[in-house]
């Protein structure tokens, strides 16, 4: 067996032991360079080429023991914290829906569905975390072209609901509107984290990339999407590379840009609708009289609820807009409280988890997923409490609806994806990063 | 003298910490420096430097980068954090109040 063959074996071994095959050819590049260089020390305090490399196998010791040590450093990271939240978030969500199917005539397809879309949603969930996100960044572009026409058809041939345009007839009706803002996300991650930072015309291009998708979902009235689009956008600009000076340049452009939008389309009752939860009872049977509702409901909410099967006719919209109200209703102000908790600790520990994770691609689809999915979930409370002005949102997870369901568990299947491959770098990629 | 296993090892990450706080090394230098600084008593078993140069990195106590050294050789260099140096001032905090009261109990240190 010739020197280089013997060295190559024993770096065989080594790597057998690690099951993570992502990280073969950086450890078997590290383990290399280190034992050439120690067989050249060696060689040149006299021993010959022979006794050079089996002294330097010597000291690196054990391929077995070693391979194992290495694999431990190198399983997949799984936030089993995280797990663990959203699975109570889903088991409450199929209570929520159980008890509202209780509570009305005619309701059984509330928990059916729920159930369906559970199943169809962990499905989805097993098979993303099971995948290289990494694979995903190269389609980017395309994915942001075809999301971009596919809302521009559905606004001018899609399906009207309550005057505004709903689903894309492809054979079936496709929620547009409903999947836009997490594909938007994912393929402008994928686009931005490729993007040279530093020179001015990405600013122009980033800013367009924005405003196309956003001003569609504007004229069509999908206000809740076009804000969460917008603050996805504005954190993935944040995480990126960008100096910070020209972050607030582009930020002070798109607040021009976007209130001009606003203060030229904006109807004076849309006005009116949006900031009646300042002062409801200027308007108690208009604008303000579901704000109302919700606030007598959580106002006249026992500790610990009505129970299973409570009704709440007075309120519409309890199994999606609505439903945080109504969960304290029924099950108690101390369910309320541990909802918002619930979802405070998820944000902790998943901030936690992106400030670990090294791949610009990996924290800017873990962060601009992440505002997707905390934006809704604390303002769907906040908006029941009448902080925040009412539109249509949905507390994830919990409410009803199987497209926006579905859309979440695959949020956060790529966000545990990232996070699952964190200690995996390629060779190619790296570079020393800023001194701190 | 060569110093028992298990002794070494619980003091394995901090003199790794204590060694990149100089300035960002690869693996076999930092095997090199730390038999140099200690005049030969303690040497790093590179089975075992990198497990835990690979672990410190994922728990984001060290961060690596790949360059060619000074020949053409590439080199995978570790540099601490700024997590890392926390972790080092508390690993230091421990050695000493350890330190001091082994000495303590054997008669060296104050009594």
């Amino acid at each position: 067996m010739s020197q280089q063959q013997r060295l190559e074996e024993y770096i065989k071994q080594v790597c057998r032991q690690i099951r993570n095959k992502e990280m073969h050819a950086s450890i078997s590049q590290e383990l290399r360079g280190h034992l050439e260089d120690k067989i050249e020390d060696y060689q040149a305090n006299g021993l010959t080429m022979e006794s050079a490399i089996d002294k330097a196998i010597a000291d690196m010791g054990d391929p077995i023991q070693v391979g194992k040590h290495l694999h431990q450093a190198h399983k997949p990271r799984m936030e089993w914290s995280v797990i663990a939240l959203v699975a109570m978030l889903i088991g409450f969500g199929l209570l929520v829906m159980y008890s509202l199917s209780q509570s009305q005539t005619d309701a059984g397809h509330l928990f059916t569905n729920k159930v369906v879309g559970i199943v169809l949603g962990l499905a989805l969930f097993i098979a993303l975390l099971f995948f290289d996100y990494r694979k995903l960044q190269p389609y980017s572009l395309y994915l942001y072209l075809g999301i971009v026409l596919c809302m521009l058809l559905t606004n001018l041939f899609g399906t009207t609901v309550n005057g505004r345009s709903m689903y894309l007839n492809i054979g079936l009706l496709l929620n547009v509107y409903g999947i836009c803002s997490v594909l938007l996300i994912l393929s402008m991650a994928g686009m931005f984290a490729k993007w040279n930072w530093e020179k001015l015309t990405t600013l122009f291009r980033a800013a367009l990339t924005l405003l196309v998708p956003f001003a569609i979902l504007f004229v069509s009235h999908h206000s809740f999407e076009a804000i969460l689009l917008l603050a996805g956008f504005l954190v993935l600009v944040s995480v990126s590379p960008a100096p910070r000076r020209t972050v607030w340049k582009l930020f002070g452009a798109l607040l021009f840009i976007i209130s001009g939008l606003v203060f030229l389309t904006i109807q004076r009752h849309q006005f009116h609708r949006l900031l009646s939860f300042l002062d409801p009872l200027a308007d108690p049977n208009g604008a303000g009289f579901t704000l109302l509702q919700s606030l007598k409901t959580l106002q006249e909410a026992e500790l610990w609820g009505h129970g299973i099967g409570a009704s709440l006719s007075d309120l519409p919209g309890t199994e999606a807009e609505f439903v945080f109200a109504y969960i304290v209703h029924s099950f108690g102000l101390v369910t309320g409280a541990a909802i918002l908790l619930l979802g405070i600790v998820l944000l902790i520990r998943l901030l936690r988890a992106v400030r670990l994770v090294r791949d610009r691609y990996g924290v800017m689809l873990m962060s601009g997923l992440m505002t997707l999915f905390f934006i809704p979930y604390f303002w769907s409370i906040l908006m029941t409490a009448g902080f925040l002005p009412i539109m249509s949102v949905n507390l994830p997870f919990i409410s009803y609806g199987n497209t926006s369901f579905i859309m979440q568990m695959l949020l956060i299947g790529l966000v545990l994806n990232v996070y699952r491959r964190k200690d995996i770098q390629p060779i190619e990629a790296s570079k020393p990063p800023a001194q701190t | 003298m060569t110093i028992n296993k298990e002794l070494m090892k619980g003091s394995t990450v901090i003199l790794i910490l204590t060694l990149l706080d100089r300035k960002p090394m690869y693996g076999y230098e930092m095997s090199k420096e730390m038999e140099k600084s200690s005049s030969g008593v303690l040497t790093l078993k590179e089975g075992t430097l990198y497990p835990i140069l690979h672990t410190l990195e994922s728990d984001g106590m060290v961060e690596s980068y790949w360059s060619s050294g000074e020949g053409e050789r590439k080199r995978k260099y570790y540099q601490i954090t700024k997590k890392g140096q926390g972790l080092l001032k508390e690993k230091q905090q421990e050695w000493i109040s350890f330190r001091t009261a082994v000495d303590q109990v054997l008669g060296g240190g104050p009594a």
